[in-house]
C-alpha cells in the first residue's frame, strides 16, 4: 500500500471516530492510570455497561494527558458536543457518567474537568484553562490521550509518519540532518548535546550502523520518557526512522528498562504495526532505505542509562561503561557505529522534519528552542507531566502549573535532574527552564524531572537519600566512584546521626573533586553534586544535624532501606554499632 | 623503501618535556612506558584491551579536557602530555588513599618496616589481617610499589574496612583471597580475551564489587583451565598458587618449558636455596605472549624432588650402590669399547636441547661407530613422512601468532587445548571474534568440538577418506585455488583423477557423515586462509600416512600453503622434536647437509625396540629422561629384556619401577638447570638457561659423552661450552645456517630458514610458495581408499571437557572441591537396539581382559559402533593435583580410541 492510500484509509477511519455518531469513549491507561490507579477495571467495567445495555460505541485506551493529579482520565465525544473529561474517575461512578451522558444527554459535574473542542457548553469550563493546561505547548505529547497508543491509523490520521515520508522521499541524508542542526534541537537527556550535530559524527563507513533509542530513565521523580512510549510510541519509532535515514544507518534498537513492562509492550506492538504497513523493514516507501527496530531490555541498573553501559548491556554483558576514545559514532554496540539518543530528542523530529526547523525554532529560547517536558512530583499540589516551553521559569512551572506546594507549607528544595543533579534552594524559582540558564545557575535540567520539597524535610536527610541512591547504582568499575560513593554515603549517614564534624565537610570536599576529575562516567563525576549543591544551599542544616539537633527531625524518623546494600558486608556491621 | 615505512608507523609526541617517538596507534600510557617515563597504573596490562577503571594513571594533556586516563587516550601527532603536575599528583594521591581503605596496608604503615628482619616474629602492632606476613605477596605487590612511587602520607582519616571474606583454597593449584583484590578486572579481563574461557567476572556491583565466578561456583565447575593467567596478571595477593605461596624469587632466568613443542618461555624464578618456587609469565616470549597452560605453570616442582638422582651409581647385583663419577666413566668406558657396535642401541630423549642431541648423536656415529641411534621423537614421524615427500621439510609451516588471522580451521584427532594448550589461544581468540570457524574431525569430545561450528565424528578409520571426500566435493564445487595449483604445484591431475574414485556417497556411508554435512565443512574450509592443525592421538599407526596425504592434499587444493595465515600444524609430542629432526636422529630430517645423519633410514624407534625385544641389543645408552607416559613401550622392552642388556641411563629423576633396569646412572640436570637450545614448533630456535644450578653432581648429559669420548681416546670433542656445540651444529646443518648464540640472544623473532636479506617473510616456510622439492613446487600425492573397515565390536572413545552441564561438581569434600565420579557413556540408537541395552542401564566395559569401568548408559551417542565417556577436565586436575607422583604433569591420562568389550551388569 501506498503511504497515500495509507493516510486516506487512517483519514477515513478516524473521520468515522470524531464524527460522533457512536459515542467515542477514551480512557487514560498508563502504568500510573492503568495499573496503580485501576483504569483497565474501568475499561471493563464499560465493556460491560455496553454489552448489558446494547449501545454502540467506540471505546480506546489512550495514554496520558499528563495531569496526574486527575486520574484516571475517560473523556466522551458525542453527537457533535466538544469531548467532555471527567477526573479521578473508579469503577464504581463510571457507569453513572456513561449513562447520564449517553442515554440522558445530561453531563454530569461530580468528577468533571471540562471539555475540549471550539464549542463552548454552558456552565463547562474548558479544559485548556485548567492550571496544568493553560501554559503548555504540546508538541512530542502532541498526541497523548488523543490517539490510542495502539492504533497506527489514528497516528497517521494526525499527521503521523508524514514526517518520515517527507524525508525518505524529498530530502536527503545531508538535509535531514542540517534541518536538524537548524532547528536547534538539543539532546534531551540530560547533556544537551545539539542532536543534530551529534548525527553528523556517525560514521560513513558502509554497513551495519545503529540507531539506540534510550528509555533507561533512571532518575526518580521523571517519567516522560516512559509517558510518551506509553502514549505515542509512533512517533519515537517515526523519529528513529528519521535518524536512521538521516545518519544512514541500518538497525535501531529501543532500550527500555526492565520491568517497564507498559513501555515495552506498547513499543513492541507499535513496531509491529508499522511493519505490517510497511513503515518499517525493507525498502521503506518504495526507496533504497531499509531499516529495523527492536526492543532491548536493561538490567536493573541506573548505570546502563550511560551511553556506553547502554551498549554493554545491548550486547549482553553486565552494563559497567566503555571508556572512551573510541566514541560510540566511531565503535558502538557491537563494534559497529552507534547513534544514542534520549525517547524524547528522537519524538521531537518528526513534526521538526513536517512543520521545518525555523517552526520548531520559534518556540522557546535563542540557545534552547522547543520544549521541556517536565514532570512535577514531591510536595506540590498538582504533580504530573507538562510540556512546556523554553523558558519559562521554574516560578511559574511550580506554582502556576503545579498549583504551589499544599497546606500553606513553604517551598525549602527543588531536586532537578535526577539525583546527579543536586538540590536546589527557594531562589532558584528565578531560574528559566533553559539550558544554558539552568547550567550557569548550578542546575541541570536533566531529564526534566522536578521534585520539589517543602520544609519538612531535612536537607542532610534528602542528601542522605540522594547519595545513597548514588552508591546503590554505582557499577563498581573505576575506583574513584566504587570507593569514593561509599565514603561519602558513610559520613553523610554519621552525619546525619548527630555524629558528625567539620572537618567531615573537608573530607567529603577532597573526596568529591577526586570523584569529580578522576571517574571513568558522569555517575562518578557528578556523584558528589547532591552534596555540593545541597552543602552550598543548607549548610547550616549539616551543622545542626552534626550538633544533633535536625531542624526538621525527618533525618531520625527515616531510615533508607534498599533491596540490598550493596557495600561489602563488613561495612554494615560498622554501621550496625 | 623500508625506512619509510617505520617512520610511517612512528609519530612524536612530547611527555614531561621529553621529546619521544612513539608507535602511531598505541595509547599514552604504553607510549610512555616505551619511552621509558613511569606513569604509575594497576588495571592496565600491556597486551589486554585497556579498561580504564583504576584511574591511577590519569594525565594532563595540554589543550584536552579534564584529566583523562592515559591507557584509554590515544596519542597524537604533537601532543604535549604532563604526568607529574601538582593536580595529577593530588588526584592520584587521593584516588589511592580510597583504594587503601578497602585493602590491607600493614605493610605500608608499621612502624617496624625498617626494622624487621626475615625471622621476626610479628607482635601486636599490626591486626592479624593486615600484617605485611599475612600477605603472600608481600615485597612482590604491584600495589605495594605503586603506592611507594607516590610518596604518601598513609594517615588516611577515611575509615579502613576490612572484607571479611573467606579465602578460598577448596580449589586445586591457587588460592584467592578476596579481601586483598582490588577489583582491577585484569584477571576477568585476561581470562576472557586472552584465553576466552570466562570464567572469572566481576560479581555485585557498587562497594560489594568483587571477582569471582559467576554463579559462585567452584573454578573446576565454572569450566577453568587451570592455565594461571589470571596469578600472572593480578598485582595483589588475592590470586596465588598454593605451591610456594610464602616464596619470594631470588633469581629469574627466561628458559624454555620442556612440556610440548610449542616452546612457551617464560621465567624461571628461584629462592635462597636454589629451589625452582615459580614458573613467571615473560611478555617477551615470542611464541607464547607471557602465556603457558596447567602443565607449563604448575608442573615444575619434580625438579626440586628429593627423589632426583644425586650422584653417580652403579648396579651391584640387585641393588644400586653410589660410586664416584670417575668409577662409572671407567666402567661405562670399558663397555663400550668391548661392545660390538651393532649391538649397542642409543635412545636420545625428545626434550633434550639440540646441544645434547648432537653430541649424544656424534658419540655413537663416530666414537662407537655405530648407526643404532635414534630419538624417541620418531614415535611421531608418522605424522611427517608426507610433508617431507609433498612439500620438503618436515615442520609445521606457519607462526602460532598469525594462527589469530586464519579465517578456518580444520582440526583432526588433536586433543590441542590440553596437549598442545598454548596454541590454541590464537584459535579460539579467533573463533570468539566471530570472523572464523572451525571444523573439527574427532570421535571424542574435547574443549575444541565446543568452538566448532561443525564437529564431524567419522567412524575410527575413515578419517582420510572423509578429507577425501572433502577434497571432491571442493573439485565437484569448483572451489579449488586454481592459479595457486597451476603455479606452485606438480602433479595435480593425477591427484584429480584419483580423487575421482572417492564418491560421495560412498564416502558418506563409509565414515558415516552425511553428504550435507560434508558440503557445509568444505564452505566454512574455504571462506579463507585455512589453517590445519592435526595429530594422531586417535588414529590407528597405518592410517596416519594416507590421513597426512589427505590433509597436506586438502591444503594445496585450497592454496594455503607458503602464505601468511594458513598453513600445516602437525601436532607431535616433546619439547625438542623439531631439533631432534632438524638435528638428523630420527627417520626423517631437513638437511641433507648433515654428516651425522641417520644413514639407516630403516631404523626406526619401533625397530630398535624391535631389536632389543630380540635380544640383539647388549648396550642400551638412555640420554634423557622419557618422562612421558609414550615411552612406556620402550621400558616394557627393556624390562623383557633386562638379563641381557646393560643400560647407561643419563637421567635427573628415575620412576622407581625403572630404576631396576639400570646398571649405571649419570645423574643429570633437569631442564631447569640445562644451558642450550631448543627448536620448537614453528621452527623458532630458542635459548634454554640455567634458572638454579646443580644442588648434587648433576651433569649435563653432552658433558659426560664428552668425557665418555675423552677417555675412549677419541679426542673429536673439545667443546668449553654450549656455545661451542652450536657453533658445530650451525657449520653441520644446512637449515642452522647464520644462527648463533649472539644472534638468538639479540633476535627472538626468528626462525628457521633464517635470511637477513629476506625480513619480510613474515616467519613462514615455504614464503612465496616456494617449495624445498626438486623443482621448487609442491607435489601432489595420488590418494588410494582404505581397505575395508569391519565394523564389529565397540570402540570407547575417552573426551574431556572444561564445562558440561552433566558434571554435578560437590563442594569441599575434605577440603577441596570434586565432581560426583558417576561415568555416563552414550551409545548410539541403533547399537542400543542391536544389543539389547536401554537408557540408564549399568554396563562394564573392558579392554584386553582388563576391566576399564562401570558406567551409565544414554542412549543419545551419534556414532555407530562407538561408545563416547567424557569426564571433567576440573577433575582431573584436582587429581593431578593431589597425586602424590613426582611427574604427575608427565603423565597426564591420554584420551584415545580402545577397542572395549561391553558387558550389561
Amino acid at each position: 500500500m501506498s503511504f497515500e492510500s495509507l493516510k486516506r484509509d487512517s483519514d477515513k477511519r478516524w473521520l468515522d471516530l470524531i464524527s460522533g455518531t457512536k459515542p467515542w469513549i477514551r480512557v487514560s491507561s498508563t502504568m500510573c492510570c492503568g495499573t496503580s490507579l485501576e483504569s483497565e477495571a474501568i475499561v471493563s467495567e464499560i465493556v460491560n455497561y455496553i454489552e448489558k445495555n446494547k449501545i454502540l460505541i467506540n471505546i480506546d485506551t489512550v495514554g496520558c494527558h499528563g495531569i496526574c493529579y486527575a486520574g484516571p482520565i475517560i473523556d466522551i465525544l458525542y453527537k457533535g458536543q466538544p469531548r467532555i473529561f471527567w477526573g479521578n474517575v473508579t469503577q464504581e461512578n463510571v457507569v453513572k457518567i456513561l449513562d447520564s451522558y449517553i442515554k440522558k444527554g445530561e453531563i454530569l459535574t461530580d468528577n468533571l474537568l471540562g471539555s475540549l473542542g471550539d464549542k463552548a457548553i454552558e456552565g463547562i469550563k474548558k479544559i485548556d484553562d485548567l492550571p496544568g493546561m493553560s501554559f503548555q505547548n504540546r508538541i512530542a505529547l502532541r498526541n497523548s490521550g488523543n490517539i490510542a497508543f495502539n492504533d497506527i491509523f489514528q497516528y497517521i490520521a494526525n499527521g503521523g509518519f508524514e514526517g518520515l515520508h517527507k524525508a525518505v522521499t524529498k530530502m536527503s541524508s545531508d538535509e535531514v540532518i542540517s534541518e536538524v542542526k537548524n532547528s536547534g534541537l538539543r539532546g534531551r537527556g540530560g547533556a544537551a548535546f545539539p542532536t543534530g550535530l551529534k548525527w553528523s559524527f556517525m560514521s560513513n563507513s558502509k554497513g551495519v550502523k545503529y540507531i539506540l533509542c534510550n528509555c533507561e530513565e533512571g532518575d526518580p521523580g521523571a517519567f516522560n520518557d516512559k509517558g510518551i512510549l506509553e502514549s505515542d510510541p509512533y512517533t519515537l519509532i517515526e523519529g528513529m526512522a528519521i535518524a536512521g535515514y538521516a545518519t544512514k544507518s541500518t538497525n535501531g534498537y529501543v532500550f527500555i528498562r526492565h520491568g517497564h513492562d507498559g513501555p515495552i509492550d506498547r513499543t513492541k506492538e507499535a513496531i509491529n504495526q508499522a511493519y505490517e504497513n510497511g513503515l518499517l523493514g525493507k525498502n521503506i516507501f518504495g526507496s533504497d532505505f531499509s531499516f529495523d527496530i527492536e526492543v532491548s531490555l536493561t538490567g536493573d541498573s541506573y548505570v546502563a542509562g550511560e551511553e556506553t553501559a547502554l551498549m554493554e548491556s545491548v550486547e549482553g554483558k553486565s552494563a559497567r561503561p566503555r571508556s572512551r576514545p573510541p566514541f560510540p559514532a566511531a565503535y558502538g554496540v557491537w563494534g559497529k557505529p552507534s547513534t544514542i539518543n534520549n525517547v524524547k530528542s528522537l519524538s521531537y523530529i518528526s513534526e521538526i522534519i513536517r512543520n521545518g526547523s525555523e517552526w520548531f525554532k520559534s518556540i522557546g529560547t535563542e540557545s534552547s528552542s522547543g520544549t521541556a517536558i517536565v514532570c512535577l512530583s514531591g510536595d506540590i499540589l498538582n504533580p504530573g507531566m507538562y510540556e512546556v516551553e523554553m523558558g519559562i521559569s521554574i516560578k511559574d512551572v511550580v506554582e502556576k502549573i503545579g498549583g504551589g506546594i499544599p497546606d500553606g507549607r513553604k517551598l525549602k528544595m527543588l531536586q532537578t535532574g535526577g539525583p546527579l543533579g543536586g538540590v536546589l534552594g527557594p531562589d532558584s524559582l528565578k531560574i528559566k527552564i533553559d539550558f544554558d540558564e539552568m547550567a550557569k545557575a548550578g542546575a541541570i535540567l536533566g531529564s526534566g524531572g522536578i521534585i520539589i520539597i517543602d520544609d519538612r524535610t531535612c536537607a542532610v536527610d534528602l542528601t542522605k537519600s540522594l547519595v545513597a541512591f548514588c552508591q546503590y547504582e554505582s557499577c563498581g568499575k573505576c575506583f574513584p566512584c566504587r570507593l569514593g560513593m561509599t565514603h561519602l554515603l558513610e559520613i553523610v549517614e554519621k552525619i546525619s546521626k548527630g555524629k558528625g564534624n567539620l572537618n567531615d565537610l573537608d573530607l567529603m570536599n577532597k573526596i568529591g573533586k577526586n570523584m569529580q576529575a578522576g571517574s571513568l562516567c558522569g555517575h562518578g563525576q557528578l556523584g558528589y553534586n547532591p552534596i555540593s549543591s545541597a552543602l552550598k544551599h543548607f549548610q547550616k542544616d549539616f551543622e545542626s544535624c552534626m550538633s544533633g539537633n535536625c531542624p526538621t527531625g525527618s533525618c531520625n524518623e527515616r531510615q533508607i532501606v534498599f533491596p540490598e546494600n550493596t557495600r561489602p558486608s563488613s561495612w554494615q556491621t560498622i554501621k550496625g554499632n | 623503501m623500508i625506512r619509510k615505512n617505520k617512520i610511517d608507523n612512528k609519530i612524536n609526541i612530547v611527555i614531561d618535556g621529553k621529546k619521544v617517538k612513539v608507535d602511531k596507534d598505541t595509547n599514552i600510557l604504553q607510549a610512555a612506558m616505551d619511552s621509558g617515563i613511569y606513569i604509575p597504573y594497576l588495571c592496565y596490562y600491556p597486551g589486554m584491551k585497556s579498561y580504564g577503571a583504576c584511574r591511577m594513571c590519569v594525565v594532563d594533556v595540554e589543550g584536552g579536557r579534564g584529566t583523562p586516563a592515559s591507557c584509554t587516550t590515544p596519542v597524537a601527532e604533537g601532543m604535549k602530555v604532563n604526568t607529574q603536575t601538582d593536580e595529577i599528583v593530588d588526584l592520584r594521591k587521593g584516588i589511592m588513599e580510597l583504594l587503601l581503605t578497602e585493602h590491607p596496608h600493614g605493610c605500608l604503615t608499621c612502624h617496624r618496616i625498617d626494622l624487621c628482619g626475615p625471622s621476626d616474629i610479628c607482635l601486636r602492632h599490626v591486626s592479624v589481617n593486615d600484617r605485611c606476613i599475612t600477605c603472600p605477596k608481600n615485597e612482590r605487590c604491584e600495589l605495594k610499589d605503586t603506592v611507594r612511587s607516590l610518596d604518601m602520607k598513609m594517615d588516611s582519616p577515611l575509615t579502613y574496612n576490612y572484607r571479611g571474606e573467606h579465602v578460598k583454597t577448596d580449589d586445586p593449584l591457587w588460592d584467592m583471597d578476596m579481601n586483598l583484590c582490588i577489583v582491577c578486572a585484569r584477571c576477568v579481563r585476561v581470562c576472557s580475551e586472552v584465553r576466552v574461557d570466562n570464567v572469572l567476572t566481576l560479581k555485585e556491583r557498587a562497594g560489594k564489587v568483587i571477582i569471582g565466578t559467576s554463579m559462585g561456583d567452584s573454578l573446576i565447575d565454572a569450566g577453568c583451565e587451570f592455565c594461571g593467567a589470571c596469578l600472572d596478571v593480578c598485582p595483589t595477593g588475592a590470586i596465588v598458587e598454593k605451591d610456594y605461596k610464602w616464596e619470594k624469587a631470588e633469581t629469574k632466568t627466561t628458559s624454555v618449558c620442556n612440556y610440548c613443542p610449542i616452546g612457551c618461555t617464560f621465567d624461571l624464578e628461584t629462592n635462597a636455596r636454589n629451589k625452582l618456587i615459580r614458573i613467571g609469565s615473560n611478555l617477551q616470549s615470542p611464541a607464547n605472549r607471557g602465556q603457558t597452560c596447567f602443565k607449563g605453570k604448575f608442573g615444575f616442582d619434580y625438579v626440586n624432588s628429593k627423589s632426583r638422582i644425586k650422584v653417580p651409581m652403579v648396579r651391584r647385583g640387585d641393588i644400586l650402590i653410589e660410586t664416584t663419577l670417575q668409577e662409572n666413566i671407567d666402567s661405562v668406558t670399558e663397555i663400550l669399547q668391548e661392545v660390538n657396535p651393532n649391538n649397542y642401541g642409543m635412545i636420545i630423549d625428545n626434550n633434550l636441547t639440540n646441544e645434547d642431541i648432537y653430541v649424544a648423536n656424534k658419540f655413537a656415529k663416530e666414537v662407537v661407530g655405530t648407526n643404532n641411534v635414534i630419538s624417541n621423537a620418531d614415535i611421531d614421524s608418522s605424522l611427517r613422512y608426507k610433508l617431507v615427500e609433498m612439500l620438503g621439510y618436515s615442520a609445521a609451516t606457519n607462526p602460532i601468532l598469525g594462527l589469530k588471522n586464519a579465517k578456518s580451521f580444520l582440526v583432526v584427532s588433536a586433543n590441542a587445548t590440553e596437549n598442545h594448550n598454548v596454541l590454541t589461544l590464537p584459535i579460539k581468540q579467533a573463533i570468539d571474534s566471530g570472523l572464523s570457524e572451525m571444523v573439527v574431525i574427532d570421535q571424542r569430545e574435547t574443549e575444541l568440538t565446543k568452538y566448532a561450528k561443525l564437529w564431524l565424528k567419522p567412524y575410527p578409520g575413515t578419517e582420510a577418506d572423509l578429507i577425501c571426500g572433502l577434497i571432491r566435493s571442493i573439485i565437484d564445487q569448483s572451489l579449488e585455488n586454481k592459479n595457486y595449483i597451476d603455479k606452485f604445484c606438480n602433479n595435480y591431475s593425477e591427484f584429480r583423477q584419483s580423487v575421482w574414485k572417492f564418491d560421495l556417497q560412498k564416502i558418506s556411508t563409509l565414515t558415516g557423515i552425511s553428504i550435507q554435512d560434508i558440503n557445509e565443512a568444505v564452505s566454512i574450509l574455504t571462506k579463507g586462509p585455512l589453517a590445519t592443525i592435526y595429530s594422531n592421538e586417535t588414529i590407528e599407526k597405518n592410517n596416519v600416512d594416507s590421513l597426512v596425504e589427505s590433509l597436506v592434499n586438502l591444503s594445496l587444493v585450497t592454496g594455503n600453503i607458503g602464505n601468511e595465515y594458513g598453513g600445516l600444524f602437525p601436532l607431535y609430542r616433546g619439547s625438542n622434536s623439531q631439533g631432534a629432526i632438524d638435528l638428523g636422529v630420527t627417520t626423517i630430517y631437513n638437511s641433507e647437509n648433515n654428516m651425522y645423519k641417520n644413514d639407516n633410514r630403516d631404523l626406526s624407534i619401533d625397530k630398535l625396540i624391535d631389536l632389543i625385544n630380540h635380544n640383539q641389543i647388549e648396550v642400551l645408552h638412555l640420554i634423557g629422561d622419557f618422562y612421558e607416559s609414550y615411552n612406556d613401550k620402550l621400558f616394557e622392552a627393556i624390562d623383557s629384556a633386562s638379563n641381557s642388556i646393560k643400560v647407561i641411563s643419563h637421567q635427573s629423576l628415575i620412576p622407581e619401577f625403572r630404576k631396576q633396569f639400570s646398571s649405571f646412572i649419570f645423574p643429570s640436570t633437569s631442564f631447569s638447570e640445562s644451558e642450550g637450545t631448543k627448536t620448537n614448533i614453528e621452527r623458532r630456535i630458542q635459548l634454554v638457561r640455567p634458572g638454579m644450578v646443580p644442588n648434587n653432581q648433576q651433569i649435563q648429559p653432552w658433558k659426560i659423552i664428552q668425557m665418555l669420548a675423552n677417555k675412549m681416546n677419541k679426542n673429536i670433542f673439545a667443546y668449553n661450552n654450549s656455545e661451542n656445540i652450536f657453533d658445530d651444529i650451525v657449520s653441520d646443518i644446512s637449515i642452522y645456517n647464520k644462527f648463533s648464540y649472539k644472534l638468538l640472544k639479540s633476535q627472538s623473532n626468528i626462525t628457521w630458514p633464517y635470511n637477513p636479506n629476506n625480513p619480510n617473510s613474515k616467519n613462514v616456510l615455504y614464503w612465496n610458495n616456494i617449495a624445498n622439492t626438486e623443482n621448487n613446487k609442491f607435489n601432489f600425492s595420488s590418494v588410494h581408499r582404505s581397505s575395508n573397515i569391519t565394523k564389529n565390536g565397540f570402540y570407547l572413545a575417552k573426551g574431556r571437557v572444561l564445562n558440561k552441564s552433566q558434571f554435578v561438581v560437590d563442594f569441599n569434600v575434605n577440603g577441596i572441591n570434586s565432581d560426583s565420579g558417576i561415568f555416563e557413556v552414550s551409545i548410539h540408537p541403533e547399537d542400543a537396539i542391536e544389543h539389547n541395552i536401554k537408557q540408564n542401564d549399568k554396563l562394564n566395559l573392558s579392554s584386553n581382559g582388563q576391566e576399564l569401568l562401570q558406567c551409565v548408559v544414554k542412549t543419545n551417542g551419534q556414532i555407530k559402533n562407538v561408545l563416547n565417556i567424557t569426564t571433567l577436565f576440573g577433575n582431573m586436575i584436582k587429581n593431578l593435583d593431589t597425586s602424590k607422583s613426582d611427574l604427575k604433569y608427565y603423565q597426564v591420562p591420554e584420551l584415545d580410541i580402545i577397542p572395549v568389550d561391553v558387558e550389561k551388569i
